[in-house]
């Protein structure tokens, strides 16, 4: 083994009762926020990626798009206004997955030092924030699809 | 007549309390289960990009077929390393590191997708 003082996150606790299942179950919470995490940035990626196809959003010539998309500014064209939200909303989903993955753990560290204190907090504010982003996210998204789908324009 | 045992068989071990029988399941539900789904939904989700999203968006899937193998070695190495008898151990260690080291890589991992969908 390398003499190398690495700086170690776990804990060597006494083996009674159901520390050990505690602190497993406290991994699977983290891993449960991770597969979140992994859900919110797939969301975002497609997201990117479907307001991408330029025909879907605009009926700009290429060219004209890469201009506007360099000065961004007061635009009347709102299928453009579309493709830049789309984007937008794919980039909030992203950031939103890499706050959850943050928060999952924290939330495991501060767990396993509370734990071995025999107390536990159960977690309220992160899970709102979590839970009303995404539904605001959500209703932002489905506004911009209704607006397309109405045909507005 | 059907005769119904007591103490029927659960484990093939019988001199196992009911104690470590729990900390056994503990241990297969996290370090056979959990990690292996979060491996398997990355490694779809990196799939999908792959086969159902544009050709130029292919580092992307790239990225989540890398984390993917990376968190299932941890839990490969989490796994060989942590004793299969840890409940005669008297000290249990816990899985701080695999956690900081999954959680690093994972936000390394979202940090260049970020990146990669930003500069787009």
């Amino acid at each position: 083994m390398l003499n190398i003082p690495w700086p170690s996150f776990a804990l060597e606790l006494p083996n009674q009762g159901s520390v050990a299942r505690d602190h497993l179950a406290n991994e699977r919470t983290f891993l449960a926020w991770l597969r979140t995490s992994t859900a919110l940035i797939t969301v975002g990626v497609a997201i990117t990626q479907l307001f991408q196809i330029r025909s879907l959003v605009t009926d700009e010539p290429e060219e004209k798009l890469v201009v506007k998309l360099n000065n961004p500014g007061n635009h009347e064209d709102p299928k453009f206004n579309d493709f830049v939200v789309g984007r937008a909303m794919g980039l909030a989903f992203i950031v939103l997955s890499i706050a959850v993955l943050g928060i999952g753990t924290l939330r495991y560290f501060k767990t396993q030092r509370l734990m071995t204190r025999g107390v536990f907090s159960a977690s309220r504010g992160t899970i709102l924030f979590c839970s009303l982003t995404a539904v605001a996210l959500f209703i932002c998204l489905l506004a911009i699809i209704m607006r397309k789908a109405l045909g507005d324009d | 007549m059907v005769v119904v045992s007591e103490q029927p068989r659960r484990c093939s071990d019988e001199t196992l309390t009911d104690n470590q029988r729990l900390d056994i399941r503990a241990q297969q539900r996290t370090l056979d289960g959990s990690i292996w789904r979060t491996a398997v939904g990355c490694l779809t989700a990196g799939l999908v990009i792959f086969k159902v999203f544009s050709n130029d968006l292919y580092k992307l899937g790239l990225v989540f077929l890398v984390y993917s193998l990376v968190i299932s070695m941890a839990g490969i190495v989490r796994k060989y390393r942590s004793p299969t008898k840890f409940y005669e151990l008297d000290y249990y260690r816990t899985g701080g590191n695999y956690v900081a080291f999954i959680s690093a890589s994972g936000l390394i991992a979202w940090s260049t997708i970020l990146y990669m969908v930003a500069s787009v």
